[in-house]
This record gives structure tokens, sequence and C-alpha cells, in this order.
């Protein structure tokens, strides 16, 4: 374990992440200052942080300071220099759209940051193992990342949905509105914003969102195949129902 | 700012348009042909600018750029799978960022070859014993001299 | 040949006749005939695949422009046209100046030669060989309310309207500027009498090609072979002066400049700089017969699109000295080369005698001044081994002229500014 770098994601914010945070949102912090001096940075992080002991352990694992000047924005892009050369990286899990729920706006608008930095730094990696054709330390860690920033996102999704629908009562935040084009088809069209009217865009209008009259007969077509099929999986589903019934008459279904 | 959202269109007197959790990432490549020491290379997507490389590397990992130039590289549509089908090597986008303030960059050598030893009680020390083992176990039996196993006796 | 055969007849009919007195046909043929035999020179081939046939093919080259005229030996270096880098004095690009030093071999010093700064600090009763600018005050006053008002009728007494964007330089500068010159030189003529003969030219065409350095052609028909890599500089400065003698030199021919020519290893692309292929200018702004064949000074202009203040806010102070020293060494380098060409050298006749010119860089407000000496035109990789002589410029920072314009007032006027300005242009050359 020593020697190896361990990136604890269940409080994703180990110790060198944490400094990226606090040197891009507080302007003037200095790495060399250790973020001890802002406990309230931890405590924020409430249930999921570690114990101090592993704190400690985990700042005193982190980067060290290069003292030439350009370096330390570009050294992020690369894994800390007791990696290098590793086979395998240890690295904790994603992160679960469960834990992200807890978090607040600020630490989950920081959190993307230290994702973003992450990925750059392993798609980087990825690049140059590519290049060097040497296998790369953990790819898993992608996928990891991958995810979190995902659930991330639905996470913030979600709250906005429901600020959204409980201010102005809108389900989406992009206007549309149904249409049919060319082909009969019923579709959501979204709205795309043009600085002149539709009556001058000639290329929206060039768009039909109608059709012709001869189309009506692949339409109905359409609907009874449509209606075929729901037809069908209702005549299945009772079947099975049916069937299990046989078999277990004192079941009791879902209705 | 980012992949996923259509930019709004901007009229002159709106206010400076700020997009949250940009979906832009950035990857640093060692350089194909030699560049002087201040030039840095990335591989950027296709819907970032110049003006995003910047700002992005000032605000996100604070280092100082005194100019960015982009090119768009195309990769071959040319090599077939084994259905006979072409398949597309994806583009991309290159940047060469140059830093200021006379700052240089130089890529660092990320896999360096590590002669020592696993640490004893790791689970490398183990593997590497058993591979050990299992290699001894393979070999043939040194009293017969190179002669294979199949010649009688 | 009819000697040859002369000679050989007559010893043959002298042999078989036995004749001692024969009437020989070609006498005169025979009389100059000395006794040994006359063959072509031994020389290597012209047509063949070789080493020495190419070393024969380029000297009988150099040899023939050795020893044409100017305007031929011009034609003949500037014929053959394939692709060159552009070189452009006023460019955005990062480092600009030490690339440009590196291409044009120039060492800079930074600050002016001791003529001006010694002049500049007010030290009077030298000897009228190295400081001929002592300025009256009377003169100096003139000067001072010419500029006042040339400041204020661009500025305040003209109407204009608004500039469009991105060309207030057009629209304020260079009128400015224009005026100035061409009123200061009609108030120093009485001083300096060489302006009397001086030509003021503006927006003059200053053309240079140069051949510096040399690569290995990675693809093509002549993938593999050694090229050398060509430069052209198009400049069009505000106006210039050019003047029939030419100004004295700074430092001997030889001298040692402690400072050094920076050597970038990398090749001009990632600069960057770019190649194209069209005609080979040398030109000074007026043709190879005119007069006035030296030059004196060159006034360029800022661009617009180098927004001083924009730089400095972004943190990029630095930049701005770096871009105007790398004008002033193109543009200075491309005029001194071409003075230098038009009076018959060329790389493979290096200078005999140091080339001086002078320049002013302005955006309305901020002077520099930048001195230029070429000491050595041998610049391609065969003539630049053994040669340690380098170019030499000198210049000043930035110098605002006056902090601004008040209504009807010049706001701070600097008087060392327009000391050194008046310097420069009170420069002559060596009464002969």
């Amino acid at each position: 374990m020593l020697g190896k770098r361990h990136r604890s994601k269940m409080a994703a914010i180990s110790g060198g992440r944490v400094l990226s945070l606090c040197r891009q949102f507080q302007s003037g912090f200095r790495i060399s200052t250790l973020p001890l001096q802002r406990p309230h940075v931890f405590t924020k992080l409430g249930p999921l942080s570690p114990c101090p002991q592993t704190h400690v352990r985990l700042v005193a694992q982190c980067r060290s300071l290069y003292t030439s000047s350009c370096r330390k924005g570009l050294e992020e892009f690369f894994d800390i220099p007791e990696n290098w050369g590793e086979s395998t990286v240890k690295s904790g899990a994603p992160w679960t759209a469960k834990q992200l729920r807890t978090k607040s706006n600020e630490d989950l608008h920081k959190l993307w940051y230290v994702l973003l930095k992450e990925k750059n730094m392993l798609l980087s990696i990825e690049q140059e193992a590519k290049r060097q054709r040497v296998p790369m330390p953990s790819p898993e860690r992608l996928r990891k990342v991958d995810r979190s920033m995902i659930r991330l996102e639905t996470v913030v999704r979600e709250r906005e949905d429901a600020i959204r629908l409980l201010q102005t009562g809108q389900e989406r935040s992009r206007p549309g509105a149904w249409r049919k084009d060319l082909f009969g088809r019923t579709y959501w069209y979204k709205f795309k914003e043009y600085p002149i009217p539709w009556y001058l865009n000639t290329r929206y209008k060039r768009k039909r969102f109608f059709s012709a009259p001869f189309v009506n007969d692949f339409i109905r077509l359409r609907i009874e195949q449509h209606m075929r099929r729901r037809r069908r999986k209702r005549l299945a589903e009772a079947k099975r129902h049916s069937k299990l019934m046989e078999k277990f008459p004192n079941m009791v279904s879902k209705a | 700012m980012s992949r996923r959202v259509l930019y709004p269109l901007y009229q002159f007197g709106n206010p400076q348009l700020r997009i949250f959790r940009p979906n832009f990432f950035l990857t640093l490549v060692r350089p194909g042909k030699e560049q002087p020491p201040d030039t840095v290379q990335f591989r950027i997507p296709m819907e970032m600018t110049k003006c995003d490389v910047k700002n992005y590397l000032e605000k996100i990992y604070s280092a100082p750029v005194a100019a960015v130039r982009t090119r768009i590289q195309y990769c071959t549509n040319k090599k077939r799978n084994h259905l006979n089908q072409r398949v597309k090597r994806p583009d991309y986008k290159a940047a060469y960022v140059q830093l200021a303030q006379q700052q240089t960059f130089q890529f660092p050598d990320i896999f360096p070859k590590k002669d020592g030893e696993p640490e004893e009680g790791s689970m490398e020390a183990i593997q590497e014993k058993f591979m050990k083992d299992e290699q001894q176990r393979q070999k043939p039996d040194p009293r017969r001299g190179g002669v294979p196993e199949w010649f009688g006796i | 040949m009819a000697a040859w055969i002369g000679s050989s007849l007559v010893s043959t009919l002298k042999q078989r006749l036995g004749f001692t007195s024969c009437r020989v046909i070609h006498s005169e043929a025979l009389s100059s005939v000395k006794n040994e035999p006359v063959y072509p020179a031994v020389v290597p081939s012209w047509t063949a695949e070789s080493k020495s046939a190419k070393r024969r093919r380029l000297d009988e080259y150099f040899n023939k422009i050795r020893s044409s005229e100017v305007n031929d030996k011009l034609r003949l270096l500037t014929k053959n046209q394939r692709k060159k880098y552009v070189v452009h004095p006023q460019t955005f690009a990062i480092n600009a100046d030490r690339w440009y030093q590196h291409l044009t071999k120039t060492a800079y010093l930074p600050g002016l030669p001791e003529k001006f700064t010694a002049a500049a600090a007010g030290a009077t009763g030298q000897n009228a060989t190295t400081t001929p600018s002592v300025i009256d005050d009377q003169t100096f006053s003139e000067v001072r309310s010419l500029v006042c008002h040339t400041i204020l009728q661009e500025n305040f007494y003209l109407k204009k309207r608004k500039p469009f964007l991105d060309r207030s330089q057009e629209h304020f500068v260079a009128p400015f500027l224009s005026n100035l010159v061409s009123n200061i030189i009609r108030i120093l003529a009485k001083d300096n009498p060489i302006l009397l003969e001086s030509s003021l030219d503006f927006s003059p065409d200053v053309n240079f090609y140069w051949l510096r350095g040399e690569r290995i052609i990675p693809r093509g028909h002549r993938s593999g072979r050694v090229e050398p890599i060509r430069f052209q500089i198009d400049d069009k400065p505000h106006c210039q002066i050019r003047i029939p003698r030419q100004l004295p030199e700074f430092l001997p021919l030889e001298a040692n400049v402690s400072a050094e020519v920076p050597v970038i290893g990398y090749a001009p692309d990632l600069m960057p700089m770019f190649r194209k292929q069209y005609d080979n200018n040398i030109f000074i702004g007026s043709k190879v017969g005119d007069s006035c064949r030296y030059g004196h000074t060159q006034f360029h202009l800022v661009q617009d699109r180098y927004h001083r203040d924009r730089l400095i806010k972004a943190g990029h102070a630095e930049r701005i000295e770096e871009g105007l020293k790398a004008n002033a060494i193109a543009s200075l380098f491309a005029w001194t080369g071409a003075q230098a060409v038009y009076q018959g050298f060329w790389c493979m006749e290096d200078l005999t005698r140091p080339f001086v010119s002078q320049a002013v860089i302005t955006d309305g407000r901020y002077f520099s001044f930048f001195c230029y000496q070429l000491n050595t035109l041998a610049l391609t990789v065969q003539t630049d081994t053994g040669n340690p002589r380098r170019n030499v410029s000198w210049g000043t920072d930035s110098l605002p002229l006056y902090e601004g314009v008040s209504g009807d007032r010049v706001v701070g006027l600097d008087d060392g500014v327009l000391r050194l300005l008046l310097q420069f242009l009170l420069n002559r050359p060596q009464p002969t």
C-alpha cells in the first residue's frame, strides 16, 4: 500500500484534489500552506470523509511541489511521479447518484472540476501509453470517472428540473412542440434560436411539418401496426398470467 | 464551454455567456515533431476554439498562456475491417499552446523502466514467485541434456 | 589547330624530302606558333553528376555574378523562384525578436550608441566628427511648437468623424507623422545640409531577399537533398529619408560586440512563419540609378491591431517591446541589406564598409528609436562558417512623447524624447 497512491473516491476529494480546488476557487492560496489550515472544507464533506488520520496520510502522500514556475499548472495533466512506471494504480469506487444527492450545489460544482482534471490526466496517460506501446495502468479509472460525471450530471439535471417545475411549471428546459413530419409521424420538435422570424427563414421553410394526402394510407397502416402490437402484447401477457395461475392457483398478481 | 449545449445567439449588449460544468476534455500529447521549449501540444474537442483553450488553461490549470494555434487533423477512412467495411478513425483538433512569462515545458517520461524487486508480502511478489515456479516446472529435465521428451525411455 | 598541322607538315616534309629550306604555306601561322602545343584548359565536366561538376557550375555562376553590373547582379540573384519564408516585420508571434535576430545574424544592444547618449546627457563641446548635433535653443523651441501644433492639428483643430473600428492609426497618427517629419526636415535643413539633398519617400516599398541556413527536403522529387532556406521581407514603412552619402559607422567593421546572436535550432515554421513562392525583390525605395542610394531614417507606424493597453492589462507588457524590436531589426536589416546589394555586395562578395541606418517606430504617443549597422551579408552556410562579423542593432524602449491632449493644449510634452528625435535627424555623413 505504501508508495502507491490511494485515491479514495469515497472521499473523492483526496488531499491533492482539495489542494487544486482551493487553489482554483480561492485565489492566492499557496499549496505549500497545507490544507490543514482549512478544516472547514473537510467537514463539509460530512459522513463520507475518512477519519482525520487518513486525511493526514493522504495529504502527506499528495503531490510534492515543484518550484519551477509553469509546471505546477501543467503537471496536473500527469499522475504524481511516484506512480510513473507502476503497472496498477489503486483507486476507489465511483460516486453513486445517492451519494451525490446529499451534496450541495457548490460541492457538486467543485467536484465536477476535480473529475474533469482527473479525466484529462487519464486521457493524457492513455494517449502516451498508446504512443509508447505500453499498457495503460488501471484503465478502469477512466470508466469510473465517466460514470461519476454522468451521475453528477443526472443529479444536477434533476434539481434543475425540480426548480423549473416549481417555479414555472415547464417540464422541459428547451421549448418545443409536437409536430408531424413528412411521413406523418408525430414527434417532439425542439425549437432552435434564430435571429430572424420564421417567415423570412428560407431553410426553415423547406422543412415540412405536414404530409401529402397519399401518405394517409401509410399513416393508417402504421396505426394498424401499432394496434396490432398492443393487442399482441396484451394477449401474450394474459396468456402468461393464465399459465402461471394454472401452476400456482393461489398466486397474488400485481394487477 | 460545453459540447452538449446549444450555444444561444449573441446580440450586442447581451451579458457574458456562462456555462456551468464544461464538457471539454483536453489531452496533453507528446509532440510528433520537435517543438520549441515553450510550446505544449494538446488534442482538444472539435467544438473548442483558441479563446476557449486559453481561458480553460488559465482558469482551471492556472497556466499562463501567451498564444494558441489550432488545426484539424483528418484521420483516414481507408482502413477496412474484417467485413471489408470502411472504418473511419475519428478526426481531432490539435492545439499548440505557447506559454507566457518565458516558461518552458518538457514532456516527461511517464513510463520509466522500474527494475526494483517487489516488496515481500505484496501481491506482485507472490505472483512473481508463482510464475517463476511454473516456468521451473515446465522446463524439461536438465539431465536429459537438451534431448526432447518424446525420444524413447 | 592550323598552326599545329602546319608545323607537323613542315617537320614531316623536312624529314621525308630532306628539304632544309622549305617554303612554308602558312608563314604567319608558323611564326606565331611556339614549340609547345596549346591544349584547352582541363576543367571538370559541366553536366556530370559529380561533386566537381557541381562545384564548377557553382563557381562559374558566382563568377558570372561577380563580373556583372549591379542591375544584372540583382536580376541574377533574384531570378530563380522557389518557396521562401515570408518575414513580416510586424508580427504577433512570441519571441519574434529572437527569431529575427537569428535569421539576420544580428546582435542587439539595449540603449543607443554613445553618440546619442552622450549628446542626450547634455555634454557640449565635442568634436564635430562624432557628435554633429548641438541643438541650439531657438531651433529647439521652434521644433517644440511645431510638434505641439501638429499634434493638436490632428486631435483638436481638425474636425474628424469617428474612425472605423481599428482604423484610428491611419485616421489620426499617419497624417500627424507625415506633417511632423516633413516640417522637422524643413526646420533642420539649415543645421544639417545633407537633408537638403535627401529624398523623403512616403509609403515606399522596401524588399529584401536572402538565404540563411540549410535544410534537407523532406518529401517530393527532390527529397533528401540539401537546400538553402530562403527568406523575403516586404516592408512598407510610413516614410523614409534617403541620402546620397553613407552615415558614419557606429562601430568598426570587425569590432567585437558584447551581445550574442541567439541561435535557434528549430525551423522557422514553428514561429509560425509561412512559405510562399512569388517574385524575389530587392528594393530600397528607389531604383539603382537614383542618387540618394543610402538610407538615413525610416519611420514606422505601429498598426492598430497591437493594442498596447490590452497587452498590459493581460499582463504581457514585455511583448510590446519584443514586437517593436522585431519590427526594427527586420525592417532595418532589409533596408541596409538592399542598400548593400545596390552597391554590388552580396553573400559571396561581403561588405568592405558597414552600412548604417536608423528607424523610429511610433504609435502616435510612444516613440522608440533604433539604429542598425550592417557588417556582413554572408549568411549562407558556406560563407558563414568562418565569418566572425555580426550585424549590430541598438534600440530603446518605447518612450511617451506626450501624456495627452486636453482641449487645445498638449500635456506633458517630453523634451528628452524630442531631443533624441532631433539628434536622429541631425545625424549626418562625414563631409567629404
